[in-house]
């Protein structure tokens, strides 16, 4: 009986014990599974699950055929771990070769060595890098080696197997095409941030919108079936086509490159525009900055965008086209020109050449650059008159073009217009304008007085293939079509009746333009400048207009100026034929009298 | 007749569940006991029941490691694959951007300016409707001009010369920064010309 009652007591005990366990178990578990469910959950995906950034990649900037300017290079970041390269006393074991079991022995300063080999460091820099790491935390356990490597580096230091060293993908903007329009295209620094021209401008296009992915791993950083979640894709960013040609822009930049130094100027612009639709199809400067090499240049703008300087005798265009337009004058209005004329008491001003009073057409006037003719005549329209004209013809306002920054030139309001800049602006003085206002100008002469605004950005097309247009502006009618068709005539005859005419005859094609010779403000004193800015801007081919060319050569120290603009315009314009392919004009040049 | 049929409860119970203890206890004269030879029958079914289960339950789980193999294995197939599309997409880049390069304005000047090509600069053009010949099919040529639009992009990369010769770039252009590679003709190292051998 005693010993039942034992074993009765033993049975109650363990049955007490495991009870109690039960419970113990039971409490635990509610609190694991309800209590500290979430924060557990939370915490254990953080140690399973790695969030990883899916990086967008900036989109492309291509010209009009889609020949690349600007592009981007996906390149590699060597890191390694400072603790680990001292673990072991700084020996690790890796394969004979790739693939085998066997191991040698390799001591970090021998993978510094192989390490630098690559890179092109010195194995002292890379100890160093590992050095200072360590001195200024003894369990650091990331430092750069070297940033933007390329992929055959990449590989070969891969293939090292070393196990403190790591990469990951760094992207960086590549300009194929170097210093070809670089001016325009812009650049961007290392960190990857825009600092100049389109890249700026279309930034909201280019760039893309960053993915995240979640996925559980194991051990060996494989992942677990079945766990990846992606939770955003990645947005690649968009694709900016420009107006440009790249192959006519770098040969525009080689021609005011040459004329530039021919003749020792301070600087050189050359525009080529479309002259039915405004497209530009090539602007150069000289010594235009490689975006690859921005330290390379001192010149990163984009000048003809940012720098406008007065026109000169190229805007007598302007008030010749505004006085036919108001019915003021024809180009056969007689005018006897002096070379000499002081209008009202200290208002002077005088031709470029001395002559005795000439029986000048206003065609005359055109062809010999008259200041004295041009402004007698002008004079007959109020300056609130000579102004709207300017207006309509696009200056003193911004262009929208699809550069970040593109200067209005400078253009008071007439009530401001002091007595001699009243009469200087009808020869190009006392305003400015950017080179590409200036060409606008043309434009609308040449595309029967309907100016439209100057394009550089043609589209933006999106990852996803949907394409936007920017908004240029509207067209806007400066002159009546009769107007520009007769200016059209006055402007061939400038061509062909003055000294010009062999820099610019090109075999088989009618040529129209004008000269523009224009004096500059220094802005250190405050005064004009002896030198000057010589120009000149025409239409081809004169009996159906095509393209509009402007070219401006700054202050030559040697050589004449105005030779060398006339040059780069006609090496322009025989580099826009051959890649246009535009065919010869037809009819012959009708002959418009100079003088009466 | 009336439809309804009167019902023996007790009978219908009896039909459906008839608990054993219920039942008066059947009346069993005293005699040897019989070995339970109906269990013994009963035996090897319970133990084919049993072995079927198992067998099915090592037949799931058999299964299910197997799957459980081909599904982890075909995680390392993805990844594997991933990773050579990865390899492949950057060098196709890579060789991507090396044409983008080679197609330059300034590598394509250079290059026929090693060649010795000329500019024919303004050239004359055939109107296919009436034959006629537009411009002077003796129209002036011109030297190149050298290349002065900068692109860092290809300092390492030679030209070809006339010869076929890899020459350095900037050998071409004097007053350049002369590249870090042999500025005198290096014989061509690519795919020689096979000889027409018969």
């Amino acid at each position: 009986m005693r010993n039942g009652r034992i074993r009765v007591r033993r049975r109650a005990l363990a049955l007490l014990i495991v009870g109690v366990v039960a419970v113990v178990f039971a409490v635990r578990l509610f609190d694991l599974q309800v209590v500290q469910a979430p924060k557990l959950n939370a915490d254990a995906k953080d140690k399973r699950a790695v969030p990883v950034s899916i990086p967008s990649v900036r989109g492309d900037i291509v010209d009009r055929n889609g020949d690349v300017f600007a592009t981007t290079d996906e390149r590699y970041d060597v890191q390694l771990s400072p603790k680990n390269t001292v673990l072991n006393g700084g020996r690790f074991y890796r394969p004979v070769s790739p693939g085998s079991a066997a191991t040698v022995e390799v001591t970090s300063k021998e993978a510094f060595a192989e390490i630098g080999a690559i890179t092109g460091q010195k194995p002292e820099e890379i100890q160093k890098i590992v050095d200072d790491a360590l001195a200024k935390n003894k369990k650091s356990d990331f430092a750069y080696v070297k940033r933007s490597v390329d992929l055959v580096a990449l590989k070969k230091l891969k293939d090292l197997g070393i196990p403190w060293l790591t990469f990951d993908t760094a992207y960086s903007r590549v300009y194929p095409s170097g210093a070809v329009a670089g001016n325009i295209v812009g650049f961007s620094g290392s960190d990857g941030k825009p600092q100049a021209g389109i890249e700026i401008s279309q930034n909201a296009c280019l760039t893309g919108k960053d993915g995240s992915e979640v996925y559980e791993r194991g051990a060996d950083g494989v992942a677990l079936p079945g766990s990846v979640v992606v939770t955003q894709q990645a947005v690649n960013g968009g694709t900016i086509k420009l107006t440009l040609d790249r192959d006519l822009n770098w040969q525009a930049q080689e021609i005011i490159n040459k004329q530039v130094a021919d003749v020792g100027a301070e600087w050189g612009y050359l525009v080529i525009m479309n002259a039915k639709t405004g497209e530009l199809v090539a602007v150069a400067e000289n010594n235009s900055v490689d975006p690859n090499n921005v330290d390379g240049s001192p010149n990163r703008e984009a000048r003809s965008f940012t720098s406008p300087y007065e026109p000169g005798s190229t805007f007598k265009s302007i008030t010749a086209a505004a006085l036919i337009d108001q019915g003021k004058a024809t180009p056969l209005t007689p005018n006897l020109t002096p070379s000499h004329w002081e209008p009202e008491p200290n208002v002077q001003f005088g031709d470029s050449f001395v002559h005795p009073p000439e029986p000048w057409t206003l065609n005359g006037i055109m062809v010999h650059s008259s200041n004295v003719g041009i402004s007698m005549l002008g004079n007959q329209l109020s300056p609130a008159v000579r102004y709207s004209y300017l207006q309509k013809f696009g200056i003193g306002q911004s262009t929208k073009a699809g550069m970040p920054l593109e200067d209005s030139g400078l253009l008071n309001q007439p009530d401001k217009w002091d007595r001699q800049t009243a009469y200087n602006t009808m020869f190009g003085q006392g305003l400015s304008s950017t080179i590409v206002q200036t060409a606008g100008v043309y434009q609308a002469l040449a595309n029967g007085g309907v100016r439209v605004p100057p394009t550089l950005v043609q589209s933006c097309t999106s990852a996803a293939g949907e394409t936007k247009k920017p908004d240029h502006g509207k067209p806007v009618r400066a002159v009546s079509e009769k107007t520009a068709s007769t200016m059209m005539g006055v402007l061939e005859s400038v061509v062909q009746e003055g000294w010009i005419k062999p820099y610019l005859e090109i075999p088989g094609y009618r040529i129209a333009g004008k000269t523009g010779t224009a004096e500059e403000v220094d802005p250190a004193t405050g005064l004009y400048r002896t030198d000057y800015v010589h120009s000149f801007a025409g239409i081809f081919p004169a009996d159906d207009p095509q393209y509009v060319a402007v070219a401006s050569v700054a202050f030559p120290s040697s050589g004449d100026g105005g030779i060398a603009a006339m040059t780069a315009f006609r090496n322009a314009a025989e580099a826009t034929i051959r890649t246009f392919h535009i065919p010869p004009s037809k009819g012959a040049y009708k002959p418009l009298p100079t003088d009466y | 007749m009336n439809s309804t049929v009167p019902l023996d409860r007790d009978e219908l119970l009896s039909g459906f569940a008839a608990p054993a203890p219920a039942r008066p206890a059947p009346v069993r004269p005293l005699r040897p006991a019989e070995a339970p030879r109906p269990a013994a029958r009963r035996r090897p079914r319970v133990m084919a029941g049993a072995l079927t289960a198992v067998g099915v339950i090592l037949a799931i789980m058999a299964a299910q490691l197997g799957l459980s193999i081909l599904v982890s294995q075909g995680a390392y197939e993805v990844r594997a694959l991933q990773v050579e599309e990865r390899d492949l997409s950057r060098v196709q880049s890579v060789l991507k951007q090396n044409l983008e390069k080679l197609s330059s304005p300034q590598n394509l000047a250079e290059n026929a300016t090693a060649l010795g090509m000329v500019q024919n600069s303004q050239p004359a053009t055939l109107r296919l409707s009436s034959g006629a010949v537009l411009g002077s099919l003796e129209t002036r040529t011109s030297e190149p001009l050298k290349n002065t639009v900068p692109n860092a992009t290809l300092e390492s990369m030679p030209v070809v010369d006339a010869k076929g010769l890899l020459v350095s770039r900037n050998a071409a252009q004097p007053g350049a920064a002369s590249g870090n590679f042999a500025t005198t003709p290096v014989a061509w190292k690519g795919k020689l010309p096979a000889p027409d051998t018969h």
